[in-house]
């Protein structure tokens, strides 16, 4: 890989990351306390089935603090590889025109 | 659509991992397939498998007081193909069940099903469909994006009145189900079908091809 072409992919995985991240932090700035629809299935299910007792656990544990920050990761991880597989994509056609 | 971890009895989370592991093998060998013979393709199938995670990232807030997912898949499914989505869905949805705690391993393939499956080949229905009434590409890719949306939600809602059908049966929960995503998921979808026909209309214009088939 050329420098060149080395130094496209690194500013657009910036730019992607940044972008995703800004992203995904107004979205849950937005959303606020608002509650999510698959809480709301969840009560609906509860609500319909009483009895019925979740058998498995998530693996991890996460708190409400630390959720933010995993989602804002998730955001920059396909911000990024969006932004490069865009810029990819748009300089191999412009040379092949 | 994220059903959560262990809500899901046990032979309805066994039965839809039975059915979504097909498609998820099938989906594996059409992407290494199509790479193999177009290594172009690579970049189509990283920018469609970073949009469904960069989507699914996205907690939006909608009109009905609530908040909801985009899902991401209608644009990969236009760009790449529905049979290259299970697999891409199937590690988002291992990602978020295993490092954001957000879905789950026991409802993977419940969770795969509806975002992986169900919502791709109604997206590629879609599109083929408003390109055949004569939609322009980018309001054909938008309207798949936003079907597909709302297709992913309304099988996690049969999936989990078939699942929870209470005293009145599994109509009557489908409908609560529904009513629960479906009120959210609408402005959502319509959103998530501007986002997609964007992002295709940056990638597609220089390609000169139609994308579905591309």
């Amino acid at each position: 890989m050329s420098t060149r072409s080395w130094r496209l992919h690194v500013r657009a995985a910036s730019a992607g990351a940044v972008a995703g991240a800004l992203l995904t932090l107004s979205a849950h700035v937005l959303a606020g306390d608002r509650r999510g629809t698959d809480d709301a299935a969840r009560e609906t299910a509860t609500q319909l089935a009483p009895q019925f007792e979740p058998w498995a656990q998530p693996l991890i544990e996460i708190s409400d603090g630390a959720q933010l920050p995993l989602f804002v990761v998730q955001g920059m991880l396909g911000g990024a590889l969006l932004s490069v597989s865009v810029a990819v994509l748009r300089r191999g056609r412009f040379d092949a025109s | 659509m994220h059903i959560v971890e262990g809500f899901l009895p046990v032979r309805h989370a066994i039965g839809w991992t039975v059915a979504a592991l097909p498609f998820v093998a099938v989906s594996a060998r059409a992407v290494s397939r199509r790479v193999n013979a177009e290594p172009a393709q690579r970049m189509r199938l990283a920018a469609s498998g970073a949009f469904v995670l960069l989507l699914s990232s996205l907690k939006l807030p909608s009109l009905a007081g609530s908040s909801a997912h985009p899902t991401g898949t209608g644009l990969g499914s236009v760009l790449v193909g529905q049979a290259c989505m299970p697999v891409m869905a199937g590690l988002v949805l291992l990602f978020q069940a295993v490092v954001l705690a957000h879905g789950g391993l026991t409802t993977w393939g419940a969770n795969v099903f509806s975002l992986g499956v169900v919502g791709p080949w109604v997206a590629i229905g879609t599109f083929r469909l408003a390109e055949r009434v004569g939609a322009s590409p980018p309001l054909a890719v938008g309207v798949a994006a936003a079907c597909a949306d709302l297709a992913t939600y309304a099988c996690t809602a049969m999936q989990l009145a078939w699942a929870f059908p209470g005293a009145t049966g599994v109509t009557d929960a489908f409908v609560r189900f529904a009513l629960v995503f479906g009120v959210t998921q609408l402005p959502l979808a319509a959103l998530e079908g501007v986002f997609s026909a964007a992002v295709w209309k940056s990638i597609a214009p220089l390609s000169g091809r139609r994308p579905a088939l591309a």
